[in-house]
């Protein structure tokens, strides 16, 4: 079937299986961040954003997507290279694997909690692996990222 | 799963006339599983145009549409404790955004946490074609007629509580168990491995042992029968605490 989606501003036409998943459409047309890890929503690793809503891509159906806003870090762009330096900083960005849908969810999650506390924080990313560091790295990271960006605003 | 077909039906009349007409067909309902299922059907029949994503708050009960996701019920502050804490943590909020209600009760999987829940809460499940069936005898039911589950009705409860015992945050549970109180007490006890079951009228003056010990538990890779179900007694017992300073 021919579906029309909405990445990151670009609109595409393209040919789906009835049960393609948004993670082998996204990566067929050339949006390489979202990456394929457990393939079963168990890591997190093929996060993008749909509708400001963190969606598993692998096991998000295609055809589902046709309407609404999809978001990969490729269309992040200045807030994901601000959290990209902040993680950085913290020495959390190693192997990088995670990184893309890490930067996702952490810009998911503050549409959804304008000031998250460690709890909600932890509790929100839970969900996205990472087995280079200790998460300690990446909380840091964030809240960093929270002071700059509240900073930035005002 | 691999399927060849998908049909987007619009009215419940046409989503059960599709799944009759062809046994080789399925209800989708968050597509949370296709990954982990081996095996190939003729068509998906896609519930998502149904209007059955909602959460309504009646003077009386809650009605949960079958296709509302588990992070909706997480994120609704009017909801009992029991469920909303049952929910929390599956996984991650990336799968709790497209899993749904009516899948996890549906697939009666035995490591659910949803399930414990609803059972201690007294749900309904309300069927296109069979109407309202307590989640007790749907639980017991071989029945296979194909039906669609359009919503799940609780009643609203004084007090709730869930609690779980997993190896790590996001895994499945080796226990669970919730409680629930309005004029009567009730005690549900999951993942035993098995599915969820009840403690048939349970006496707050009896021990968590004695209350206990007619419920099964069994052993899998998880954990051993033993340790299950001592583990099951010391919560129960700590669970118990918090019920006793309940008004």
């Amino acid at each position: 079937m021919e579906i029309t989606l909405n990445v990151n501003h670009n609109i595409h036409k393209v040919l789906v299986e009835s049960d393609e998943m948004l993670l082998d459409t996204l990566r067929k047309l050339g949006y390489k961040s979202v990456k394929k890890g457990c393939d079963t929503t168990t890591c997190g690793i093929c996060s993008v954003s749909i509708d400001d809503e963190l969606i598993p891509s692998c096991s998000y159906l295609s055809y589902r997507a046709e309407g609404k806003k999809i978001l990969t870090v490729e269309g992040l762009k200045e807030d994901a290279r601000k959290i990209g330096e902040a993680l950085t900083a913290e020495g959390v960005e190693q192997c990088g694997y995670c990184s893309p849908s890490l930067v996702v969810a952490i810009h998911t999650m503050l549409k959804q909690y304008e000031d998250p506390s460690d709890e909600e924080i932890k509790h929100y990313l839970v969900g996205n692996l990472c087995r280079c560091s200790g998460y300690e790295g990446h909380n840091r990271a964030i809240k960093h990222y929270m002071e700059v960006r509240h900073d930035g605003s005002k | 799963m691999r399927f060849e077909q998908i049909i987007m039906p619009t009215s419940l009349d046409e989503a059960y006339n599709a799944l009759v007409n062809d046994k080789k067909s399925i209800l989708l309902a968050g597509g949370a599983f296709i990954k982990l299922q081996k095996r190939n059907v003729n068509s998906a029949i896609d519930l998502s145009k149904l209007d059955l994503s909602y959460i309504k708050v009646e003077p009386t009960t809650f009605e949960i549409g079958a296709m509302t996701s588990l992070r909706q019920i997480e994120v609704e502050e009017e909801l009992p404790s029991a469920l909303k804490d049952s929910v929390k943590h599956i996984v991650g909020v990336a799968l709790r955004n497209i899993a749904t209600i009516g899948g996890s009760v549906c697939g009666k999987y035995s490591f659910s946490n949803l399930i414990t829940a609803l059972l201690a809460l007294e749900a309904d499940l309300v069927f296109f074609k069979k109407g309202k069936i307590s989640l007790v005898d749907f639980l017991k039911s071989e029945d296979t007629d194909p039906d669609i589950l359009v919503k799940i009705i609780i009643p609203r409860v004084i007090q709730s509580l869930y609690t779980s015992k997993q190896l790590t945050y996001t895994d499945f549970p080796i226990i669970n168990m919730a409680i629930s109180k309005n004029d009567h007490l009730r005690i549900s006890v999951g993942a035993r491995p098995m599915i969820a079951t009840l403690i048939e009228d349970p006496n707050l003056h009896l021990s968590s042992k004695e209350l206990l010990k007619d419920i099964d538990f069994e052993s899998d890779l998880k954990a051993g029968e033993e340790y299950r179900r001592a583990l099951a007694e010391s919560m129960l017992e700590d669970a118990l605490k918090e019920v006793r300073t309940w008004k």
